[in-house]
């Protein structure tokens, strides 16, 4: 099932599932949750993050589309920016996928015991 | 004063940033005035736990809706939409913030990196002074945080492209050397329209933001950033002579 499938905003859970999937999604989601006036282009996201351009702007879409972030017009420029709307759900999520991946971690360290 | 654009320049560690939300922080919660703070260098993290070293709870601030703070990149600040020959007034990048909250403070830190998009002087005066006339006519006061290079002595050189005539007021923090030991001091270099404070005086950082404490009696150098006693310096003088 690709992203974009789980865009409605009543079906945070599925969402959730699949950014769990998706490193570069949850750092965003993250980075906008830790620094919620954080507006800019996304090359200077991408700087802030650490990540290249190109995968960063692909992600970016579709957290637009998913209604997480908004993007506007400013000059020439497309800035990039937290919809306030839905800080809990964003909330929500980074705590769903934080116990996801801890119970993921226990998993495979017993696993490996094993 | 009210609607006016000052300038607080200062060499690294001087306190710039802490003045500028300490300012934005007393004027949401003590002259129901909201503000919103533009950083091109620290992320709001970093500067929401600096803040709490001080008692300022920004996000506290944000979440009731009185301050916003926002980092961006220098180059976004400048780019508006709208031209001068049209009816409507040009919309800058930190029209939105300011809007959304009723904001009538605004701190930009540092406006050095401005430099870095704009690298001509001349044209980087004039979207300054572009720019600092819009955060007037919009109402707004505003501080402009101003690094300078050199932490003590030397020349003093406030910036190259005449950010001092641009500005309503200009505030410097300063290293201060007295008595082999490092103080800091604030001078009011300019207020426009107004007869203001003319003596250094000395502040601290403490606890609670930044404390202006009392005059450099009995000194004299003070903004050479090595201060020497009056009375040294008189005999000095003499034996001179």
């Amino acid at each position: 099932m690709s992203l974009r499938e789980g865009k409605s905003r009543d079906s945070s859970a599925s969402s959730s599932e699949k950014l769990v999937s998706n490193d570069v999604k949850a750092e965003l989601l993250v980075f906008f949750y830790n620094n919620p006036g954080a507006m800019d282009t996304v090359e200077g996201i991408a700087r802030r993050v650490g990540r290249g351009s190109k995968i960063v702007e692909k992600n970016i879409l579709d957290l637009v589309e998913l209604g997480f972030l908004n993007r506007r017009q400013v000059g020439g420029r497309e800035i990039l920016a937290l919809n306030h709307s839905r800080y809990k759900d964003i909330e929500k999520m980074i705590v769903k996928y934080v116990d996801e991946y801890g119970r993921l971690s226990r998993k495979r360290e017993a696993e490996k015991v094993e | 004063m009210k609607g006016d654009v000052t300038l607080v320049a200062g060499s690294s560690g001087t306190g710039k940033t802490i003045l500028g939300l300490q300012f934005l922080v007393a004027g949401a919660t003590k002259f129901g005035e909201n503000g919103v703070y533009i950083s091109f260098e620290q992320l709001p993290q970093q500067i929401y736990r600096d803040a709490k070293n001080f008692g300022w709870d920004l996000r506290k601030l944000e979440e009731e809706g009185k301050l916003r703070v926002v980092c961006t990149s220098p180059g976004l600040v400048l780019e508006r939409e709208g031209l001068a020959l049209e009816k409507k007034a040009p919309r800058y990048f930190l029209d939105d913030p300011v809007e959304e909250i009723g904001a009538q403070r605004v701190v930009i830190d540092p406006i050095n990196h401005l430099e870095m998009v704009v690298r001509d002087p001349v044209a980087l005066r004039q979207e300054i002074y572009t720019f600092t006339n819009h955060l007037k006519m919009t109402g707004l006061t505003s501080i402009l945080t101003h690094e300078i290079p050199g932490i003590v002595g030397g020349e003093l050189r406030i910036s190259d492209f005449g950010l001092g005539f641009i500005v309503d007021g200009l505030i410097l923090l300063r290293f201060v050397e007295v008595e082999s030991s490092v103080k800091k001091a604030l001078a009011i270099l300019k207020m426009r329209g107004s007869d203001h404070e003319k003596s250094l005086r000395e502040f601290d950082i403490t606890g609670k933001g930044i404390e202006v404490k009392g005059e450099f009696k009995g000194k004299e150098g003070v903004l050479t950033g090595s201060a020497r006693s009056s009375a040294l310096a008189e005999t000095l003088m003499k034996v001179g002579r």
